[in-house]
This record gives C-alpha cells, structure tokens and sequence, in this order.
C-alpha cells in the first residue's frame, strides 16, 4: 500500500476503529494508543490483500489482538476475570442520550463482551468475521454473543429502554 | 419467538439486513415488525443493536485520529530497524562461529603443548607461592579476562 492509498484509508477507517477500542476499552487515552499501534502493525505487516473491506477487517483484527495482549498483561487481571466495572472510566467524548443509558450498561459488562456486541452491532460483522479477528471458535461468538445480547437488554430494560 | 435453536431465531439475519439497510422501523415488513414485538431474541437484537448504532455514530464524531503521515513514517521505521536486525543477524552468527574456532583452536594448543605448559606453570606456581601472591595473580588474570569480554560484548551491542 502506497502512501496516498494508505492517506485515504487511514482517513476512512480511523473514526470507526477508534470507536470500536473507545468503547470495547471505556478508555480514550488507550484508543488512541492502541489505534496508532494497530496503523502501523497494518503497514509494516504488509497488504492482506486487495480491497477495503479486507483490509478493514484485517486492521480490526489487529486491534482486537493488542486488545486481547493489554488485558492480558501481567499487571491486569486475566480477561474472563476482570471486574465488570473495571476499565469502563467515562468516556468524556460521548455525548447526549447514549451517556444515560448506553454508558452505564456497557460499563457493567465485561471487556470481550462489549468487544464482541460492538463488532456484531456497531461494524454489523458476521461471526465468522467476529471469530477470525478475536480467535474464537464461531460456535464460541454466537454463545457469548447470545449471553452478552441478553445481559446487555436486561441492562437497557432497567433503564427503561424498549424497542418500539 | 419463532426458535431455531435456543439462542437465534429463524428471522435474525432478515431482521439484521433490514437493520442494516435502515429500514428499521419506519420502513420495515409489517410482520417483522409484529414478529419482533413477540420474539425476545429479536428484541434485544434491535434494542441492542440501535444503541450501539447510535454510540457509534457519536463516537466517531468525536474521534480525533491524527495525521496518517507521522504514522506512515513510524511503519516505516520499524520496517528499517527490522530490515536491519535480519541483515544482522548472520552477523551474529559468523561472530559466534569465530569465537568458536579461536577458542577450539586455544584448546588444541593448550593439548599439544600441555606437558611443557605444565612444567611452566608449575615453576611460575612456585615463585609466586615463594611471594604469596599466586591467588592474586589468578584473580587479577579471571577479572581481566572477564572484563574484557564484558565490554567487547557491551560494545558490540551498542
């Protein structure tokens, strides 16, 4: 990828997954950290391959990867392990409606399961695509995903959301 | 819910394009619309679903990715050290192979010639033992050694 083609899609796909490591994370400042690192793992790893949507889905696996490895470190807690609450500091970015109810629900889930609610519903990614980039089994995503959907609607109803 | 198993449902993927699409309510099939107000799996897909949508959107407006130069340089950086640490390394290796031959080399002298060897250490033991400084000298002669090899390795890496 040459550098104006990597200008432009740099500039499609910076917004998108920067939201994706602010909300899955619940912490601005290691977005931006972990986006730039994702950007330049992409370029020195090479091209996976022609096309945007590849591309897109390969700098998402990245990123859920340096994810996954932050969570991981010895000085946190093991991912399954970590409090609910843990690492959901306020999004000072957010704005409107979404602080009132969407914030306070996603801070009470754990990390993967905001990751893979945000990759399913946000990026509308199949869970083929949601396996490939975290390294689950798909039969793993759609169960964690069920847990996840339900947990995350309980979380909505109680704040008073509904559907229609 | 119309079930096909215990966790999805037979119309999530069709409720997942119209979704996706934007359909989602105004222009969304009557009964769709009518399935989802029955099927709990469904509901929360879209409860959920228009949430994220949402956040979203305003998370990427207040996204502040900066310039794709400064990390375009970064890459290119890496990509040169690394390019530089892979021409290294058969370096590396010819210096270990090196020291391996002078030192294999050392121990072939040291065997050929071991008697007169002996008979020299063992006179120089005697005169440095007449002076009590025998375990002096070999310490000084272990430090030195050692030293030496410490900044060569120092030196090297720098």
């Amino acid at each position: 990828m040459d550098r104006d083609r990597f200008a432009a899609f740099y500039e499609r796909s910076a917004r998108p997954l920067w939201a994706y490591l602010a909300r899955a994370s619940g912490d601005p400042a290691l977005a931006d950290d972990l986006m730039q690192e994702s950007f330049v793992r992409f370029l020195t790893a090479g091209s996976p391959g022609d096309g945007e949507v590849v591309s897109r889905k390969y700098l998402f696996r990245i990123a859920s990867n340096l994810l996954r490895d932050y969570w991981r470190k010895p000085r946190n807690l093991p991912l399954d392990d970590l409090p609910e609450n843990c690492s959901a500091a306020p999004d000072t970015s957010a704005q409107t409606d979404s602080r009132l109810t969407l914030d306070p629900a996603l801070a009470r889930l754990r990390p993967r399961d905001r990751q893979l609610l945000w990759l399913a519903h946000a990026e509308n990614y199949s869970h083929r695509e949601i396996a490939e980039m975290t390294g689950l089994a798909v039969a793993s995503v759609r169960l964690l995903l069920f847990r996840a959907r339900r947990r995350m609607a309980h979380l909505l109803r109680e704040k008073g959301e509904s559907v229609l | 819910m119309n079930p096909m198993n215990w966790h999805a449902c037979s119309r999530s993927e069709e409720l997942r394009q119209t979704f996706a699409q934007g359909h989602w309510p105004d222009a969304c099939p009557a009964d769709l619309r009518a399935h989802v107000e029955q099927c709990a799996l469904c509901a929360n897909e879209i409860l959920i679903a228009t949430h994220l949508q949402r956040a979203r959107g305003e998370a990427m407006s207040s996204a502040q990715p900066g310039a794709s130069n400064l990390l375009w340089l970064r890459a290119q950086a890496r990509r040169r050290n690394a390019a530089l640490e892979r021409i290294g390394r058969p370096l590396v290796a010819a210096q270990a192979f090196a020291f391996a031959v002078i030192l294999a080399a050392m121990a072939g002298l040291v065997v050929a010639h071991w008697h007169s060897l002996t008979d020299r250490a063992l006179s120089l033991t005697t005169a440095l033992a007449g002076w009590g400084l025998a375990p002096i000298a070999l310490g000084i002669a272990i430090v030195t050694t050692l030293g030496c090899l410490a900044a060569y390795l120092t030196l090297e890496r720098q």
